[in-house]
């Protein structure tokens, strides 16, 4: 390996980070919450779909998070920490005025079906649609809603691979779940949510 | 999608998110690679399953306001255990 990126591994900026904070050193505080006020609002915007309730969460995660900062032994590992403190806030949360979707999803259905006389199914293409139109407007809406009528178990996976950019190991250690199981609900996630948008666009 | 190919079109269908993040051994991924040259529906299917992620990754992070900031590091201050 390089020995320039040996210095500056991911994580090293965590890791003075995490030893700052445990020593009790108040100028760390700002940085803390300039790191993961962000990631942390936005997941729980993301997981809960209103405003209100990622506040909530982000407030919950940072001093559940630091106030436990003594059991982490891995000072580096001060992202999926935040994170697995932030999961459960999530989990536990009920969304505002929502019964939560629950229950798995079955590949069956988010798969296309034979065509007429069981021939091939037809698919429409539209990936041609452009990225900014999926982001704003009906579509927006449209995809938004198909991401929190997800079941919280998939949702969850979906958010933390696809919207924070976490990898799969991660993931997986933060949910306390397998790597092959965050990858089957990752994909079932991704399914159902091309799924909605094929409803709409096609 | 019925017609004959060296991996049917259902059977590929566990494998496509780890084929877009680019996660499946060479082998599965040259038969995927293969089976979508020859069967437009499959094609249709991945391309439009690879927009639907990048439309999720795209979205934009939620704003946050340097007074939550502010008032969330006086939290954690008043916390502090001496």
């Amino acid at each position: 390996m390089d020995p320039a990126a040996a210095d500056k591994r991911p994580g090293d900026g965590d890791r003075a980070l995490a030893e700052a904070l445990i020593a009790g050193r108040p100028e760390a505080f700002e940085p803390f919450v300039e790191r993961f006020g962000p990631l942390i609002l936005s997941f729980g915007r993301r997981m809960c779909g209103q405003r209100a309730d990622a506040e909530e969460v982000l407030q919950e995660t940072l001093m559940k998070a630091y106030l436990s900062l003594k059991d982490l032994r891995d000072p580096g590992a001060l992202k999926t920490w935040v994170y697995r403190v932030a999961a459960n806030a999530c989990l536990k949360m009920r969304r505002r005025g929502k019964s939560e979707p629950k229950g798995e999803i079955s590949l069956e259905e988010l798969l296309p079906r034979a065509g007429e006389g069981g021939g091939p199914p037809q698919i429409a293409d539209w990936s041609n649609v452009p990225l900014e139109r999926l982001l704003q407007g009906e579509l927006k809406a449209k995809l938004e809603e198909a991401i929190l009528s997800l079941p919280k178990d998939y949702r969850i996976v979906l958010v933390l691979r696809d919207q924070e950019g976490l990898g799969t190991r991660d993931t997986a250690e933060i949910l306390g779940i397998s790597g092959n199981l965050a990858k089957v609900r990752l994909h079932r996630a991704r399914l159902a949510l091309r799924k909605a948008l094929d409803g709409y666009l096609s | 999608m019925s017609h004959a190919h060296s991996m049917s079109c259902r059977d590929m269908a566990a494998y496509l998110s780890d084929y877009l993040d680019g996660e499946l051994q060479a082998g599965l991924r040259a038969l995927i690679d293969e089976h979508r040259g020859d069967c437009p529906p499959c094609e249709a299917f991945i391309r439009t399953l690879a927009r639907t992620v990048e439309a999720v990754r795209a979205q934009p992070r939620e704003p946050l306001s340097s007074a939550l900031k502010k008032s969330l590091a006086d939290s954690l201050r008043r916390a502090r255990r001496p």
